[in-house]
């Protein structure tokens, strides 16, 4: 029977244990990488095989980082009287692309969920009241996703910021998309819109 | 709403189909297992995303192939045309594809498709309606209110993934895992959407019972047919109420919920009574008060579908004529003047369908369909 080299056989099954790679895609992947030349396939052996080390947690915030302070909490020019509650890394680099936002950010590191075991010790909320009660923030955002644990997970998080004295706990409105034509946007956003509107 | 196209292709005994329909009455004769009750559940499958019969979507696919199509047009009242299709397709194992298409676009979920095109199917096992157990009722409230409503569908997802996700935690503690306060959160999901699920409930149930009672009354139900609808929630009016109301239920069961590890309270334990009488027809009727009951409750929905939405649903009604005396059948018929379009099938021309010359005739059989 025909078996792959061992060499290749194992970059093989590496790439197929990770996310959303099947053993076609792991294959095929392999495939383009022998094909490539070596020199860009040692670039990204270097690149793997620093990420572990080269890549932290932010001391402060949780986000990823060089160093002790991502590159968000090391800069002077935030404001720091502002803190933006988020579930992962990628929830951020969503609102710092958008560039209006000036404040800080906290990440959880998940949300919620009894039925996958994440429980309020999971998550990065002991630190989250920690920070607050040092940096006493004039407002808290918890922008965790409209999701049924979105949402439960803010409602935590409100009770616990509570608790600790804060009192300008805000979350960012669910709306319609920007732009959108009012006819085209879909019926269910268009109903939560509505149930969350305000006094003009 | 009528169906105006069907084209099937590799669905159930029908390798190729394309079969155009007039609106108003259509009537598909032929033999048992001849495929006629197949051509509902595809208008069925691409109006609700869902089989009547099967909760498997690979039973659709005609043995031995591994993809499958239905689409069909729809026509409303306001004369717009509205193409849906459902595509299957069975990949590596046992897994399968489900691809939910509106006006020829690729939809991400049911949500986006269940209320454009409102349809209402009567069959044989619909019995079970008022027959089994009460999950079967709320199933009912659920199809119906799916489409009545967009935002329902929502809501009910939310209950059940807030419902999971609490009845977890209640679980962990009642071995000692966890403190109370750590459900409070999951109560205020459960809460809100709950809310919102019995309000819609209890006023469907209000306008299904209206007009079951007069349906059952026209097509010989000699009883008074009632609906209660009866849940936790059932006295609340408005969303805060209702709101309030379910947390002070759940506060006042919150030992016994610990101790059982389970949501004792909430519309996942509703019940919709149905009585003819005033003895419940689940326990006490019998197997022909039983069908009338169940026709009239989906012949009601019908109606509420039109006063709600203002656009009569589709209604196909699978093999159940045969099983009424002439009038019963004809007041059955009747109902089509206030509707655009009533897709039947019976094995034979029964007196009440033969005297209807104005409805389109097709004969079903060998995975064909001929007009006659």
């Amino acid at each position: 029977m025909l078996r792959y080299p061992r060499p290749l056989q194992r970059v093989i099954e590496e790439l197929e244990r990770l996310p959303g790679i099947g053993p076609k895609s792991a294959q095929r992947l392999a495939f383009a990488l022998l094909k490539r030349n070596p020199a860009d396939v040692r670039a990204l052996g270097e690149a793997l095989v620093a990420l572990p080390e080269a890549v932290t947690r932010c001391q402060e915030c949780f986000n990823y980082a060089e160093g002790e302070l991502c590159a968000v909490c090391a800069d002077p020019g935030r404001d720091r009287r502002l803190l933006c509650v988020v579930a992962e890394p990628a929830d951020a680099m969503a609102i710092e692309r958008a560039n209006d936002y000036r404040g800080l950010y906290h990440i959880l590191g998940g949300l919620l969920s009894p039925l996958d075991g994440i429980g309020p010790d999971d998550l990065t909320i002991a630190q989250l009241v920690d920070r607050v009660s040092r940096l006493q923030p004039a407002e808290v955002i918890l922008a965790t996703s409209p999701s049924v644990e979105g949402d439960a997970t803010a409602e935590y998080l409100r009770q616990v910021l509570a608790a600790a004295g804060i009192s300008n706990i805000t979350r960012p409105a669910l709306g319609l998309p920007v732009g959108a034509e009012l006819d085209y946007a879909d019926q269910v956003t268009l109903v939560r819109a509505l149930q969350g509107r305000r006094a003009m | 709403m009528y169906c105006h196209h069907l084209r099937l292709h590799n669905f159930r005994a029908y390798r190729e189909l394309v079969l155009d329909l007039p609106p108003g009455l259509c009537v598909f004769l032929g033999p048992n297992a001849a495929g006629k009750t197949s051509l509902l559940e595809a208008m069925h499958l691409v109006a609700t995303t869902k089989s009547p019969r099967t909760t498997n979507d690979a039973e659709l696919i005609c043995w031995g192939e591994t993809v499958a199509r239905a689409e069909a047009a729809f026509r409303s009242r306001e004369g717009r045309t509205l193409r849906l299709a459902v595509g299957l397709q069975k990949t590596a194992g046992e897994a399968l594809t489900k691809r939910l298409e509106v006006n020829g676009e690729v939809v991400a979920g049911a949500r986006e498709v269940v209320s454009l095109a409102p349809v209402v199917m009567f069959g044989p096992d619909d019995l079970s309606l008022v027959k089994a157990g009460p999950g079967e009722r709320r199933r009912f409230l659920n199809t119906a209110l799916a489409q009545l409503q967009p935002r329902y569908l929502d809501d009910l997802v939310r209950y059940r993934r807030a419902l999971r996700q609490r009845n977890e935690l209640l679980k962990g503690l009642r071995e000692g895992g966890c403190d109370f306060a750590a459900v409070q959160p999951w109560t205020e999901q459960l809460v809100r959407s709950g809310a919102a699920l019995a309000l819609d409930r209890k006023r469907f149930v209000a306008d299904v019972g209206r007009h079951a009672r007069e349906l059952h009354a026209a097509i010989g139900g000699g009883e008074e047919l009632t609906l209660t609808y009866r849940s936790d929630l059932a006295e609340a009016d408005g969303q805060q109420q209702a709101e309030e109301l379910f947390r002070a239920r759940l506060d006042h069961l919150a030992d016994l919920e610990a101790r059982r590890g389970v949501t004792l309270v909430g519309p996942h334990r509703d019940e919709l009574v149905v009585t003819l009488g005033g003895f419940p027809v689940r326990t006490f009727g019998s197997q022909g008060q039983q069908r009338t009951a169940a026709l009239s409750l989906k012949l009601a929905q019908a109606r509420v579908t039109q006063e709600w939405t203002r656009e009569p649903p589709l209604l196909l009604l699978d093999d159940c004529l045969s099983e009424l005396d002439a009038t019963r059948a004809r007041a059955v018929l009747k109902l089509e003047e206030e509707l655009d379009g009533v897709v039947v099938t019976s094995a034979k021309l029964d007196p009440a369908l033969a005297e209807r010359t104005d409805a389109a005739r097709f004969h079903v059989g060998e995975g064909e369909v001929r007009s006659s």
